[in-house]
């Protein structure tokens, strides 16, 4: 059995010392992508203890608590890059974009590894649908936070409704994939659609805005 | 799927329905304050997501109940986003408490201990109380600001809901016809009150002015709520219709403030 712990070290050692030659964005964007996968395996440490605290199945657990947990430790990288570096809209954006990238990677490659399916058609649903829910739930995230910082509304409420935009994608997100049939169809299709919408935003007038390259007009 | 799971179906179709309607047509208020209209347009994005989630729950039979899970989270972020966008509206101090701000947060606080009480679940109650008291705290402010009741209609509905809330609480250790009595009792009182609210919205949207028919609106959809998580099916179908046709009124009393602003 290979164990997260391990997989996580082989992936990281290499990570931390390319960042050791980089300076400026791309050193951001990998430290982010580490902080990713730490915080999936963090996840998955509580969502473990979660499931025996509370009793409930493994599938119960899936659906109901882990997108909570996910989520609200996904929210701390953001948290942190806005509260203790200060970093600016853009920064944001790419730490959020990034965590939210090594969480997915993590995730998938512990999934590859765990051996439960290894069929192409099921390795791609993989990649496009978690992989790419993790990303759009974090952009979803990073961009309302980003937003609420250009109108000077970043208060405990408006992070709270951050939140719960993100925890309800991904909840969703389960929820469907947890039945099979048409309900599975639409929950692996949903968050490339998402994504879709959202790179469709990211090139309309909103994109600059997201990105806090421009100033919003008030 | 059974009867109450086909009502509550199309209930959840129909604000899906209302929530998309006012969430495109949100996006058209131009001279509402930029972080009142920001806070709003998130509230309705989560309610409707929200919303959604239900309906696939419900759709795929795993019953009309959650156990404790993301939803509960995500309540909280419907709690504080409508207030704060009242908040904002209205600039209210969280420090400055007035006698009606506290009956307010008093009566979120006493909802909380009856939704553990009859439902048992104590974690994700627990967790939505502080939001639901400055829910409740900042529709009483906003009442009180927007001077949207009279002090005699204030004192009656205060009294009311006193009753309601004192009745509530004795009816779970009632059985029989005392039990009974108490029910319909509690039933009236809620439902009264929150048609009550409702009648003033419209009447405000029809008379008075954006800021009253704001207040009026939120207040009726946090006195929805309060009455549906205290009913029982299918007497809880009838307040998720209250609850729906009061998000709408929200809508209609931003718009009704933006076009004063033109005005």
């Amino acid at each position: 059995m290979i164990y997260s712990e391990n997989v996580l070290l082989c992936l990281t050692i290499p990570l931390l010392i390319t960042v050791l030659f980089l300076r400026d964005t791309p050193r951001k964007v990998i430290e982010a992508f580490i902080l990713g996968m730490i915080i999936c395996l963090v996840s998955g440490y509580i969502s473990g203890f979660a499931k025996i605290a509370s009793g409930m199945s493994a599938e119960d657990t899936a659906i109901y608590v882990s997108p909570l947990i996910e989520e609200t430790m996904k929210l701390l990288p953001v948290l942190f890059t806005m509260y203790v570096l200060e970093d600016g809209d853009s920064e944001l954006f790419l730490t959020s974009v990034a965590s939210g990238a090594g969480f997915a990677t993590f995730e998938n490659i512990c999934y590859l590894l765990s051996g439960s399916e290894t069929r192409l058609s099921f390795v791609l649903i993989r990649g496009f649908a978690v992989g790419t829910m993790h990303i759009a739930s974090m952009i979803l995230l990073a961009g309302t936070i980003i937003i609420e910082r250009r109108y000077d509304a970043v208060s405990l409420p408006a992070l709270a409704g951050a939140l719960a935009m993100s925890s309800t994608l991904h909840g969703l997100y389960n929820l469907l994939v947890s039945e099979p049939g048409l309900f599975s169809a639409i929950g692996y299709a949903m968050p490339f659609g998402i994504a879709v919408l959202l790179y469709i935003a990211f090139n309309m007038n909103i994109g600059p805005y997201l990105r806090g390259e421009e100033e919003i007009k008030k | 799927m059974t009867a109450y799971a086909h009502i509550s179906t199309t209930l959840m179709v129909a604000e899906f329905v209302v929530l998309l309607t006012a969430l495109l047509l949100g996006f058209r208020l131009e001279r509402i304050h930029p972080v009142t209209k920001l806070n709003y347009l998130l509230w309705i994005s989560t309610v409707s997501t929200s919303n959604l989630y239900y309906l696939m729950h419900n759709l795929q039979n795993k019953g009309l109940y959650l156990p404790f899970s993301v939803m509960d989270v995500v309540d909280i972020g419907i709690y504080v986003l409508l207030p704060a966008a009242l908040q904002n509206h209205f600039s209210i101090s969280l420090k400055k408490w007035t006698p009606a701000g506290t009956a307010g947060a008093l009566f979120g606080a006493v909802n909380i201990w009856l939704w553990i009480l009859w439902s048992g679940k104590w974690l994700g109650n627990l967790m939505n109380a502080v939001p639901f008291i400055y829910l409740m705290f900042i529709c009483a402010r906003s009442l009180q600001e927007s001077g949207a009741f009279t002090r005699t209609e204030a004192v009656c509905l205060l009294s009311a809901l006193t009753v309601a809330m004192i009745g509530e609480s004795i009816l779970y250790f009632m059985t029989g016809t005392v039990y009974m009595v108490l029910d319909i009792l509690g039933y009236i009182v809620l439902f009264s009150c929150t048609l009550y609210f409702i009648f003033k919205t419209v009447d405000a949207l029809k008379r008075g002015s954006g800021d009253k028919a704001f207040a009026l609106s939120a207040s009726s959809y946090a006195m929805s709520a309060v009455t549906g998580y205290l009913s029982y099916e299918p007497i809880y179908f009838v307040a998720e219709g209250m609850v729906i046709l009061s998000m709408f009124l929200t809508y209609l009393a931003l718009r009704k403030k933006d076009r004063e602003a033109l005005a």
